[in-house]
């Protein structure tokens, strides 16, 4: 009987090496020790020259575990191509990347601050927060304090809430909306980055 | 008097509440922070780029509300106007995206290339429509 080879690709990987092997890029389940050990260890492809991203389809793993043992069942659970990314770092890339980041950061904080002011400026929050006073209290003194506090103080709870942290601790283990668009957006780039290679031809694949 | 601060209080602070999470919702919806911080490679650290959207917002309306004046001089506040500026303009390119403006528009007129000149078009018109806007409000 042929041996089954149990497959499950992951959707993208970042590559340690040039060199990639099969176990970079997927799990292997197999009854026969000796199969699983050597399927581990075929090599895929070479990462060369500037080249930083590589779709790599399961048939063209397929041919290369069967280039080695042609009687064995192989079966994918996995996705049916996965990306493999490649990146050299050197040390200029650093300090560009932590200048990058800082910007990114002062976008958050002054953008955050500066957008908030619109809105209100928009709203006419103040004048908002005087008529409250006029309905609730009935003094009309200008500038109603306890208002703007209040205020501003729910503004800090709704949006400790919403992100689920207010320091780099969060209050819960789910995953806060930031991460969540993130993972959202690495799966549409991964999408897009497959369907381009394929238009491309640009995608390891059986001959 | 005080169950009427009260309920003044409580009411107002209802109010942030909701209005900070329907704001923040619609920011993050549009995904602004997830594309730069993909650009920048810094995925690891949004923990702290929530945590500087948080505390630029709290600070920004407290210092509206309360009219705080902070001298920053004419150098700080154009710092501050640019990345105020870099943010509106990511918020009108994320909206596009979102409302699949791009997409819809080069299948309709049929533009495989020449996509990013549109873009430097879409910036460029932007840029010049803002300036001649507030020139007209008298800035």
């Amino acid at each position: 009987m042929a041996d089954l080879l149990y497959l499950s690709l992951s959707e993208s990987v970042m590559a340690e090496s040039r060199k990639v092997r099969i176990k970079d890029v997927s799990k292997i389940v197999c009854d026969n020790p000796d199969i699983k050990y050597g399927v581990e260890k075929l090599e895929l492809m070479n990462f060369s020259g500037s080249k930083e991203q590589q779709v790599i389809s399961i048939l063209n793993i397929i041919e290369e575990i069967k280039k080695e043992y042609p009687d064995c069942q192989i079966i994918n659970l996995g996705k049916p191509e996965t990306i493999v990314y490649y990146k050299s770092y050197d040390a200029s890339d650093r300090i560009k990347q932590k200048l990058k980041f800082a910007f990114v950061c002062l976008i958050a904080f002054l953008g955050a601050g500066f957008s908030i002011i619109s809105y209100n400026s928009d709203v006419n929050l103040v004048a908002q927060l005087d008529l409250m006073q006029n309905i609730f209290v009935g003094e009309s003194e200008k500038g109603s304090t306890v208002a703007g506090i209040a205020y501003s103080l729910g503004l800090l709870i709704g949006i400790i809430v919403f992100f689920n942290h207010g320091t780099n601790k969060k209050f819960s283990d789910d995953p806060t909306p930031l991460q969540v668009q993130m993972r959202k957006y690495e799966q549409e780039v991964n999408e897009a980055i497959i369907t381009d290679a394929e238009r491309k031809k640009d995608i390891r694949d059986a001959d | 008097m005080l169950i009427r601060y009260v309920i003044l209080v409580i009411v107002c602070m209802a109010g942030g509440a909701v209005i900070a999470s329907g704001y923040f919702a619609f920011i993050s919806l549009i995904g602004i922070f997830p594309k730069l911080l993909e650009k920048v490679k810094g995925n690891r650290h949004y923990m702290l780029v929530e945590g500087l959207l948080t505390y630029g917002a709290v600070i920004a309306n407290a210092i509206y509300v309360f009219n705080i004046r902070v001298p920053i001089t004419i150098i700080g506040l154009s710092v501050l106007s640019f990345f105020g500026g870099v943010f509106v303009g990511c918020l009108v390119g994320a909206l596009a995206e979102v409302l699949n403006v791009f997409p819809i528009i080069s299948r309709r007129i049929n533009i495989r290339r020449g996509m990013p000149y549109v873009i430097y078009a879409i910036g460029i018109g932007k840029a010049i429509g803002s300036f001649i806007g507030l020139m007209a409000y008298g800035l």
